[in-house]
């Protein structure tokens, strides 16, 4: 169980950028659901038929995160919040980019 | 091109008639179905030579202005803002009132009648009045009725590099741009939406996405540009004469990642002048459109606009033609793909 939330929390799902989580998510419920669609907007459904009522159980994927919005001279990253994110909890933590690339959040 | 018309009629959010009729004019013979729906907003179908995809355009007819909210006794009209507003650049604007368009002015306490604080303070919109000129509450009443839109009074002017200075170019500059590519034929199903209510909370899109159920929509707007003194470059939201802005995420959208790379990458490669917005603020109908029904595959594409939801918004004619021929571009080359892009 707590190998399985540490996969879902270590896989990469910024707001709108939920491609990674979703492949993960996939890999573990592929072999036990036979109906999995991902939907326009990035939804993943996965249907398991059943008998009488309809039921829909749903859980957020994405995750909170900062987008990068402007590189200057020096190469340093200016970034904005996606979500709620507090600016004295990000100071001095180390973040990871969509494709790998690490850094740390520093004060300007 | 009806840059100048459009951006002096008057549309102020929900009494966007005068530029429903104007357009409706204008795209009759260039649209197979022009419809207006229970809103207000128009919906003008172009048939495609297969129907393999339903495209939607989408630009809002309406822009910010005012209400007329009471009189005073001196003849003057209390009102109310009817969309973001900043009331700190309202003394001393020119307005006209209501169908008849009766000119007017927003006057507020002359400075050497001010106290000390009231000097050091921002004139709050509760203290303006809009002066028509008349001296009687009952003179006034004769001329406007509680409810009339009022609207910035600002002729189109051209000056500067190629720089276009109006009110409204949020968004008549998008109305202005699915009129030029009404004009084009396409291989799939057109529904250009010129939508109401924008600049109140995204109304009519919502009703007109429902409706029209496309498959890919972009949104052609004016959006914010902050170039100017006082701004860091960082804070750039875009800059004025490097082309059209595509949006990568707002307070409204997420708008689809591949369709804006797909976007960016055609404009880049027919060499068009196009630009990310670099922040995330602000909101526009790609909000509504994206989330209508199941989803929708959704872009917003934008002129940027100094100044804006102000009487002298500044464009450069350059941003607005390179928004206007990636939006024909995109529409030329989804129709010769077999994948939706």
């Amino acid at each position: 169980m707590f190998e399985l939330i540490k996969r879902l929390t270590q896989s990469f799902g910024v707001s709108g950028n939920e491609e990674e989580i979703r492949e993960t998510i996939i890999n573990e419920i592929k072999n036990d659901i036979q109906e999995i669609r991902v939907d326009t907007l990035g939804n993943l459904i996965a249907t398991k038929p059943g008998k009488g009522k309809k039921i829909m159980v749903a859980a957020h994927m994405d995750e909170i995160g900062v987008m990068a919005t402007y590189i200057d001279e020096k190469g340093f990253i200016r970034f904005s919040n996606i979500g709620g994110v507090s600016a004295f909890v990000s100071l001095g933590q180390k973040v990871k980019f969509k494709n790998g690339t690490v850094g740390a959040i520093l004060r300007g | 091109m009806y840059l100048k018309e459009l951006t002096e009629l008057n549309g102020v959010s929900g009494n966007e008639d005068e530029v429903r009729e104007f357009i409706k004019e204008h795209i009759k013979g260039l649209a197979d179905e022009i419809k207006v729906d229970s809103m207000g907003n128009l919906l003008a179908f172009k048939k495609g030579k297969s129907k393999k995809l339903k495209v939607m355009l989408s630009a809002h007819m309406d822009e910010v202005g005012f209400m007329v909210t009471g009189f005073g006794d001196s003849g003057v009209i209390k009102f109310a803002t009817v969309g973001g507003i900043d009331e700190r650049i309202l003394p001393g604007k020119r307005v006209l009132v209501g169908e008849k368009k009766i000119p007017g002015v927003i006057g507020s306490k002359p400075i050497h009648m001010q106290e000390k604080d009231e000097r050091n303070a921002n004139v709050k919109l509760k203290k303006m009045y809009i002066d028509i000129g008349t001296d009687k509450k009952e003179e006034t009443e004769k001329l406007v009725s509680l409810g009339d839109y009022i609207a910035f009074h600002s002729p189109y002017t051209e000056f500067g590099d190629g720089l276009v200075k109006a009110k409204a170019l949020d968004d008549r500059v998008g109305c202005a741009i699915l009129m030029e590519a009404l004009k084009e034929r396409y291989e799939f199903d057109l529904y250009a939406c010129f939508t109401v209510q924008e600049e109140v909370g995204l109304r009519g899109s919502e009703v007109a996405a429902y409706t029209v159920n496309p498959d890919i929509a972009l949104v052609v707007e004016g959006t914010t540009c902050s170039d100017v003194p006082g701004v860091e470059k960082s804070e750039y939201s875009t800059v004025l004469g490097e082309g059209a802005a595509l949006t990568i995420m707002d307070r409204t959208s997420y708008p689809d990642k591949n369709f804006v790379n797909y976007i960016y990458e055609l404009a880049q490669r027919n060499k068009l002048p196009v630009q990310f917005k670099q922040t995330n603020t602000g909101g526009n109908d790609a909000g509504k459109i994206q989330m209508s029904r199941s989803g929708v595959v959704t872009a917003s594409i934008s002129v940027p606009c100094r100044y804006i939801h102000s009487p002298v918004s500044v464009m450069s004619k350059k941003d607005f033609n390179s928004c206007k021929d990636i939006v024909i571009a995109v529409l030329k080359d989804l129709g010769t793909r077999e994948e939706a892009y």
